[in-house]
C-alpha cells in the first residue's frame, strides 16, 4: 500500500466513520546516519576529482599538468573541512544551526561556482557530478538539520 | 554538454590557483629549452664550424626569459614565460636539424678532396709508361699534402669559408688530372697506331703465305719482308714519335695487300675455266688434237709469272692477262661443243625417221618416205665437212627435216592398221549375207589395197599421210552401210521365224472360220516382207523390226485362243450331259449351250484384228462359265426337291399311322390337318417348274413334320400316363441311338422330351438337331426332380443369331406360363472336347456338347431351387459371393492403392475417386493443377497411374473378361479385405472370397458370377463326376 492510498483511506474513515488517526511526534534525528551519508558523498566526489586529475596528467600539455597538480584542490571551496568539523559536533547545543549554515552556503557555492561547473562538464569525458553527488547529500542534510532545529 | 578545453583551462588556472611553485617549474622548463639550444651551438663548434643565426637566437630567448621572470606577479610571470618556453623549445628542435645538416655538408665537402685525388690517381695509373707518368706523380704528392693540411685544421670557421678553401684545392687537383690524361693519351695513340700497322702486316702476310704456296721466290714475299724490318725499327722510338711511322708502314702494308688480294681469285677463275674446258674437250669423240695444249699453257702461266715479275703489281697484271686468254679459248671450245651436239641431234632424228621408213618399205617400195630419207642422209654428209662454226646450222637443218619426216610417217602404221581392221570386220559381216552381196566385197578390197597404191603415186610423205586418212574415212562410211544391212538381215530372220511359227495357228483358225483376222494379218505381213528389200538401206532394219513385232503379236493372240476354245468345248459337253438327264427336260438350257458352242464361228468371224479375236473367245468362255453355274443350280434344286417330296410323303404316312391309334381329342383335329396336307401334296406334285415346286413343298414339309410331332406327342403322352409308360418312352428313345438325322425320328425325340420332361422343343428350318436323343438321355440321368420342372421347360434351336451363343434364360415370373429356356444357336453336334482348368492346373475335359447342355441345366436347377442367392451365396462354401457396385469396388481398390501412398500428398478420398473413374471408363485425366479436383494427386500422377492397382481397375471391367485371366489376376486384384471385385456383366458387379478359389474352384469361368460358379460345378459333376463342395452337393447330386 502506498502513502497516497493510506491518506485516502484515512480521509474516508474520518469522513464517514468520524474516527481520526493520531499523527504522533516526529522522531529525533539520527546524526550518525547524516554523517555517514555525507562521508559517502564526499568520498564519491573525491574519486571523481582523482579520475579527472589522472586524465589531465595523461595529456602532453604543461598547463593541464599544472592544473592537475595544483588547481584541483580548490574546486570544492573551503567548505569540506568546516562541514566535517560541524558534523562531528552535532548533538551539542547550537551546533545544528552552525552546520545548517555551512550546508546552505556549500549548496549555494556548488550551484554558482564556475570551476564546479567546468569539472562536472569537463571536456575529457571523465564522469564528474559534484553538484549532484554533493548537492543531493547536502539537500537531505539541510532537511534533517532544519527539522531538528 | 562538455565545456570547451579553453574554458576549462582558463577557469582551472585562474589567479587564485597560480602558485610560486608553478612559476618555478615553468622557469626551469624554459631554461632547459635554452640549454638544449646552447648544446647544439656547442656541437657545431666542436666540428670546427659556427652559425651566427643560432647564436643570436639563443641570446634573444635568454633575454626574454629574464624579462619574464622579472614580472610583478606569478600570473604575469607565467603568462610571460609560456611563449618564451615554447619558442626556446622550438628553437632547440630546429637548431638540432640545422647543426646536423651543416656537419653533414662539411663532411661531404671534405670528401670532395679525396674523390678528386682518387680521380687523379686513376689518370696517372692510365699513362702506362713510367717515363711519361713521372711529372704527374710529383704533382700528386704536392696536392695530397695540401689536402691533409686542410682536413687537419682546428680553426672554427663558417661552412662557406671552409668550402671555398676546399674548392680551390679541388681545382688544382683537376688541373693535374688533365695533364695525366694527356700523357696517357699520347701512349694510347702510339699503341693504337702499332696495332693498326700490325693488323695490316698480318693481312698482307696471309696473302703472301698463299702466294708462297704457288711459287717462291715471288715479288709479294720480297715486299713483305722489307715492311717487317721497318716495323721493328719504329717499335724502339718514343711514344710521341711512333704514331707517324706506324701509319706509314700500315699504308704500305695495305697497298701490298690490295695488290696480292685479287691474285687468288684470278688464279681460281683461270683454273676453273681451264678445268671446264678440259672436261668438255675430254668428251670430244674423236679427241681434239690442239685444244688440250692451249689450255695447259694458260693454266701454268701464273706460276711462271711469279718468277718473272719483280713487283706485286706486275704479277697482278700478268694474271689478268692469263684470265683473258682463258675466256677467249673457252669461246672456241664452246663452238666446237655446239657443232658436235647438233650433229648428234641430227643423227638421232635421222635414226628415228629411218625406223618408220624401214616399216614403210615393208609395205611398198619405192615410197616417198624412203626417197626423202635418202636425201637427208646426203645433206648430213655435206654438213660433216663444214667448219665447226658453220656446222650447227647445217646439222639443225637436217634435224628439223628429219623430224618433219618422222611426224609424217609415224601415224601411217596406225592408220593402215585401222583401215585393215575395218575392212576385215566388214568382210566378215558381208560374207555372212544371204544372198551374198555382189558389190560390197569389191568396195572393201579397193579401200584395203589403197594404201599400197598410194605409196607408188604420192610424191611426198605428207601426201601419203593425207591419202591414208582419206582411206580411213571411206572405210568408216562403208562400215555404216554394212552395219545397217547386217541389222536388217537380223530383223528379217527373226520376222521370218515368227511368221512361219504363226502359220500353223492361222491354219487352225482357218479351219474354224474363214476369212479371219489372223489369216488376213499374216498375208499382209508376207507382202511387206517382199517389199522391204526395195527400201533404202537405212530404212530396212526398222521395217523388218516392225514386221517381226507384228508377227509375234499375231502369234501370241492366236496361240492363246486355241486352249480357250478347248475349255469352252469341254464346258459345253459337260453341260449337255447334265441337262440331258433333267426330267422333265429343261426348256431353254440346251439352246443356250448350243449358242455358246457355236459362238466361235459367229463372234470371231467378225473380228478385224487378232486381239479382237482373242477378246471374243474370252467373252465366250465367260458366258460358258456363267451358264455352267446356272446348270449346276438347276441340278441342285431338282435334287433337293426330290428329297423333300420323299420326306413329305414319309411324314404324312407316319402321321396317318400315329393318328389312327389316337382317340379324341385330338384325333379328329389331327385327321383334318392330315387331309389338308395331303391335298396340298397332290397339287404340288403336278407342278413342272422346279422353282415353283420348291416353293410349294418347303412349307409343306415343315407342316407335315409338325403334324407328325403333334401326333407322336399325343401318342407318347398317352403312354406316359400309364405305369409303364415312362419306361416305354425311354426304351423307344433308346432305339434312336445318341443322334439321328431322320426327321421322323427327330419328331419322335421331340415328342418324347415333351411327354417325359414337359420340354417344348422348337427347331428352326435349316438348324441341325440330330442329338435330341442324347439330350433326352442326359435329362433322364439327372436326379429325381432336377428335370421336368418349369425352368427346363423349353428348348429352342436357332431362334436367335448364332452370335447369341448357347445359354439358359430364366422364366419370367411376371408373365403367366413363362418357362425357362435353353437357347442353342451355335451348338456343335460333335464330340469335340472342352478343357476345364482349375487354379492348380488340374484339367477335366468333357465334350463341349454335353458340358454346355448340363452347364445350362445347372442354371435351370439354380433358378428352380434358388441356390445362388443372398445370403446363402455369401457363405464360404458357396464361393463367398457378394453383390457389389462401382462405388464399393472403388472403395476397396482405392483403399489398397492409398496404402501405397499413405503419408504422401495424395488424399484417400482423391485416390478412391480416381479408382472410381478408372472403373467406369478405364482411364482418368490428370488434374490441371494441385488445386483442381483430384489435385492432391497432381505431383505424383505418373507414379500413381503406373501402379498395378490402376491397371487392375481397368482390367476388372467386363469388357476385359477378368475371370478368364485366372488365379494370377485374382492374386493381383484381391483388395485389402482379401476379396476380388469385378464387373461380371454390364453394370453388374460382384466380389468373391479369394480364399474360396482354392477351396471350391473347378474352372476359371466359374469365377465370373455366383450362377456361373454353380453351373460349372453342376456340369462337371454330371459329365465327369467331379465332386462338388459339400455345401452345395445336395443341389447337384440330389437330396
Amino acid at each position: 500500500m502506498g502513502d497516497t492510498d493510506d491518506a485516502v483511506k484515512q480521509e474516508w474513515v474520518a469522513r464517514v466513520l468520524g474516527v481520526t488517526f493520531s499523527q504522533g511526534k516526529a522522531p529525533a534525528a539520527n546524526w550518525d546516519t547524516v554523517r555517514a551519508m555525507w562521508r559517502q558523498a564526499s568520498d564519491a566526489a573525491d574519486a571523481q576529482i582523482a579520475a579527472l586529475q589522472a586524465a589531465l596528467r595523461k595529456t602532453d600539455d604543461d598547463t593541464l599538468h599544472e592544473i592537475a597538480e595544483f588547481g584541483m584542490n580548490g574546486v570544492t571551496g573551503n567548505f569540506k573541512v568546516p562541514l566535517m568539523a560541524a558534523l562531528i559536533e552535532l548533538g551539542a547545543p547550537g551546533q545544528g544551526a552552525k552546520a545548517l549554515k555551512i550546508v546552505r552556503d556549500f549548496r549555494a557555492y556548488l550551484d554558482t561556482d564556475e570551476k564546479v561547473l567546468v569539472c562536472d562538464e569537463n571536456p575529457f569525458e571523465v564522469p564528474v557530478s559534484l553538484r549532484a553527488t554533493l548537492g543531493g547529500a547536502l539537500a537531505q542534510m539541510e532537511a534533517a538539520l532544519a527539522k531538528a532545529a | 554538454m562538455p565545456v570547451p578545453l579553453s574554458r576549462f583551462v582558463r577557469v582551472m588556472s585562474g589567479g587564485l590557483v597560480v602558485t610560486d611553485e608553478l612559476v618555478r617549474v615553468r622557469t626551469e622548463k624554459t631554461q632547459q629549452a635554452l640549454d638544449d639550444l646552447q648544446g647544439e651551438i656547442d656541437r657545431l663548434a666542436a666540428a670546427g664550424l659556427s652559425d651566427a643565426d643560432l647564436t643570436k637566437e639563443h641570446a634573444d630567448l635568454d633575454k626574454a626569459k629574464r624579462d619574464a621572470v622579472g614580472q610583478r606577479n606569478n600570473k604575469a610571470k607565467c603568462e610571460a614565460l609560456e611563449p618564451v618556453k615554447g619558442a626556446a623549445r622550438e628553437a632547440a628542435k630546429t637548431a638540432k636539424d640545422t647543426v646536423d645538416a651543416l656537419i653533414e655538408r662539411d663532411a661531404q665537402k671534405v670528401q670532395e678532396i679525396d674523390e678528386a685525388l682518387r680521380d687523379l690517381d686513376g689518370a696517372i695509373g692510365g699513362i702506362g709508361e713510367p717515363a711519361e707518368a713521372l711529372p704527374s706523380q710529383q704533382e700528386r704528392r704536392r696536392l695530397g699534402g695540401l689536402g691533409d693540411t686542410l682536413k687537419r685544421s682546428t680553426a672554427v670557421k663558417t661552412l662557406d669559408a671552409k668550402a671555398r678553401e676546399v674548392d680551390t684545392l679541388v681545382g688544382e687537383i683537376g688541373t693535374a688530372k688533365l695533364a695525366a690524361v694527356a700523357a696517357a693519351g699520347r701512349v694510347q695513340t702510339a699503341q693504337a697506331a702499332e696495332v693498326l700497322a700490325s693488323r695490316a702486316l698480318a693481312a698482307a702476310k696471309d696473302r703472301v703465305d698463299w702466294l708462297n704456296t704457288v711459287a717462291t721466290p715471288n715479288p709479294g714475299d720480297t715486299a713483305y719482308t722489307q715492311l717487317e724490318q721497318e716495323k721493328g725499327t719504329t717499335d724502339g722510338l718514343a711514344a710521341s714519335a711512333r704514331p707517324a711511322e706506324y701509319q706509314r708502314i700500315q699504308g704500305e702494308a695495305t697497298t701490298l695487300l690490295n695488290e696480292l688480294r685479287p691474285l687468288e681469285g684470278l688464279k681460281g677463275e683461270i683454273d676453273t675455266l681451264c678445268h671446264g674446258m678440259t672436261t668438255i674437250v675430254g668428251r670430244f669423240v674423236p679427241p681434239d688434237t690442239v685444244l688440250p695444249g692451249q689450255i695447259a699453257t694458260i693454266k701454268d702461266g701464273f706460276a711462271a709469272a711469279c718468277g718473272t715479275e719483280t713487283t706485286p703489281g706486275g704479277l697482278k697484271t700478268a694474271a689478268e692477262g692469263l684470265k683473258r686468254q682463258a675466256l677467249a679459248l673457252q669461246t672456241t671450245v664452246g663452238e666446237a661443243q655446239t657443232a658436235r651436239a647438233a650433229e648428234a641431234l641430227a643423227a638421232q632424228a635421222l635414226a628415228a625417221a629411218k625406223d618408220r621408213v624401214d616399216w614403210l618399205n615393208t609395205v611398198a617400195t619405192p615410197n616417198p618416205g624412203d626417197t626423202a630419207y635418202t636425201q637427208l642422209e646426203q645433206e648430213k654428209g655435206t654438213a660433216d665437212g663444214l667448219a665447226a662454226a658453220a656446222q650447227p646450222a647445217a646439222y639443225q637443218q637436217v634435224q628439223g627435216e628429219a623430224t618433219t619426216l618422222l611426224n609424217e610417217l609415224t601415224p601411217l602404221e596406225a592408220l593402215k592398221g585401222e583401215i585393215d581392221t575395218l575392212c576385215q570386220g566388214m568382210s566378215t559381216i558381208v560374207s555372212g549375207f544371204q544372198p551374198p552381196d555382189t558389190v560390197l566385197p569389191g568396195q572393201i578390197a579397193t579401200i584395203k589395197n589403197g594404201f599400197a597404191t598410194a605409196c607408188g603415186t604420192e610424191a611426198t610423205a605428207g601426201g601419203l599421210k593425207t591419202a591414208a586418212e582419206g582411206l580411213k574415212r571411206q572405210a568408216l562410211t562403208l562400215k555404216t552401210t554394212v552395219d545397217q544391212l547386217k541389222l536388217a538381215q537380223d530383223w528379217k530372220k527373226s520376222a521370218r521365224d515368227w511368221l512361219d511359227s504363226t502359220k500353223g495357228w492361222s491354219a487352225w483358225v482357218d479351219g474354224k472360220v474363214k476369212p479371219n483376222a489372223a489369216g488376213t494379218a499374216i498375208a499382209q505381213l508376207e507382202t511387206d516382207m517382199l517389199a522391204a528389200p526395195r527400201l533404202a538401206v537405212t530404212a530396212q532394219p526398222g521395217e523388218y523390226q516392225r514386221i517381226q513385232v507384228a508377227a509375234k503379236a499375231v502369234y501370241d493372240d492366236v496361240s492363246a485362243i486355241y486352249p480357250i476354245d478347248g475349255e469352252i468345248d469341254k464346258l459345253c459337253h459337260a453341260m449337255r450331259t447334265i441337262v440331258g438327264r433333267f426330267q422333265p427336260p429343261h426348256t431353254t438350257l440346251p439352246g443356250e449351250i448350243s449358242t455358246i458352242s457355236g459362238g466361235f464361228v459367229s463372234y470371231c468371224g467378225t473380228a478385224s484384228t487378232t486381239s479382237g479375236l482373242k477378246a471374243a473367245i474370252l467373252r465366250l468362255k465367260n458366258q460358258a462359265l456363267a451358264l455352267q453355274t446356272t446348270v449346276g443350280n438347276e441340278e441342285a434344286a431338282r435334287s433337293d426337291l426330290v428329297k423333300t417330296k420323299a420326306a413329305v410323303a414319309d411324314c404324312l404316312r407316319s402321321a396317318e399311322t400315329a393318328i389312327a391309334g389316337l382317340s379324341d381329342p385330338p384325333k379328329s383335329e389331327l385327321e383334318g390337318v392330315l387331309q389338308g396336307l395331303q391335298g396340298r401334296q397332290t397339287a404340288a406334285l403336278r407342278e413342272r417348274s422346279t422353282t415353283t415346286a420348291k416353293r410349294l413343298f418347303l412349307p409343306l414339309s415343315r407342316e407335315c413334320a409338325d403334324l407328325l410331332v403333334r401326333a407322336k406327342t399325343a401318342e407318347l403322352k398317352a403312354k406316359a400316363g400309364t405305369p409303364t409308360g415312362p419306361q416305354e418312352i425311354d426304351d423307344l428313345v433308346a432305339l434312336l441311338g445318341k443322334e439321328t438325322s431322320n426327321p421322323h425320328d427327330q419328331a419322335l425325340a421331340q415328342a418324347a422330351l415333351q411327354a417325359r420332361f414337359k420340354m417344348d422343343v422348337t427347331v428352326q428350318p435349316g438348324m441341325k438337331a440330330d442329338r435330341l436323343p442324347m439330350l433326352y438321355k442326359m435329362l433322364k440321368k439327372l436326379p429325381q426332380g432336377f428335370a421336368g420342372h418349369n425352368e427346363l421347360g423349353k428348348l429352342e434351336y436357332g431362334t436367335e443369331p448364332s452370335t447369341s451363343g448357347n445359354y439358359h434364360r430364366k422364366a419370367d415370373p411376371s408373365v403367366p406360363g413363362s418357362k425357362g429356356v435353353f437357347s442353342f444357336n451355335e451348338m456343335p453336334e460333335n464330340d469335340q472336347a472342352y478343357d476345364f482348368v482349375n487354379d492348380s492346373g488340374g484339367t477335366v475335359s468333357p465334350t463341349y456338347f454335353k458340358a454346355t447342355f448340363l452347364h445350362e441345366s445347372g442354371h435351370g436347377v439354380d433358378a428352380q431351387f434358388s441356390v445362388m442367392v443372398a445370403p446363402q451365396m455369401a457363405a464360404d462354401g458357396f464361393g463367398g459371393w457378394k453383390k457389389e457396385d462401382e462405388t464399393t469396388a472403388a472403395n476397396a481398390y482405392g483403399a489398397k492403392l492409398f496404402a501405397a501412398f499413405r503419408g504422401g500428398k495424395p488424399t484417400e478420398s482423391d485416390i478412391k475417386a480416381l479408382a472410381l473413374a478408372v472403373l467406369k471408363t478405364g482411364t482418368a485425366t490428370k488434374p490441371a493443377s494441385a488445386t483442381a479436383p483430384l489435385g492432391s494427386l497432381f505431383d505424383d500422377w505418373d507414379t500413381i497411374m503406373a501402379h498395378d492397382m490402376i491397371k487392375i481397375c481397368s482390367e476388372c471391367r467386363t469388357s476385359a473378361s477378368p475371370w478368364n485371366k485366372g488365379e494370377s489376376f485374382a492374386t493381383r486384384a484381391k483388395a485389402l479385405d482379401d476379396r476380388v471385385y469385378h464387373e461380371a456383366y454390364a453394370n453388374d458387379w460382384y466380389s468373391y472370397s479369394y480364399a474360396a478359389r482354392g477351396a471350391t474352384g473347378v474352372s476359371s469361368y466359374q469365377w465370373r458370377s455366383p450362377v456361373e460358379w454353380f453351373a460349372e460345378l453342376f456340369a462337371l459333376y454330371h459329365t465327369k463326376k467331379v465332386e462338388p463342395p459339400p455345401s452345395v452337393a445336395r443341389y447337384i447330386k440330389g437330396p
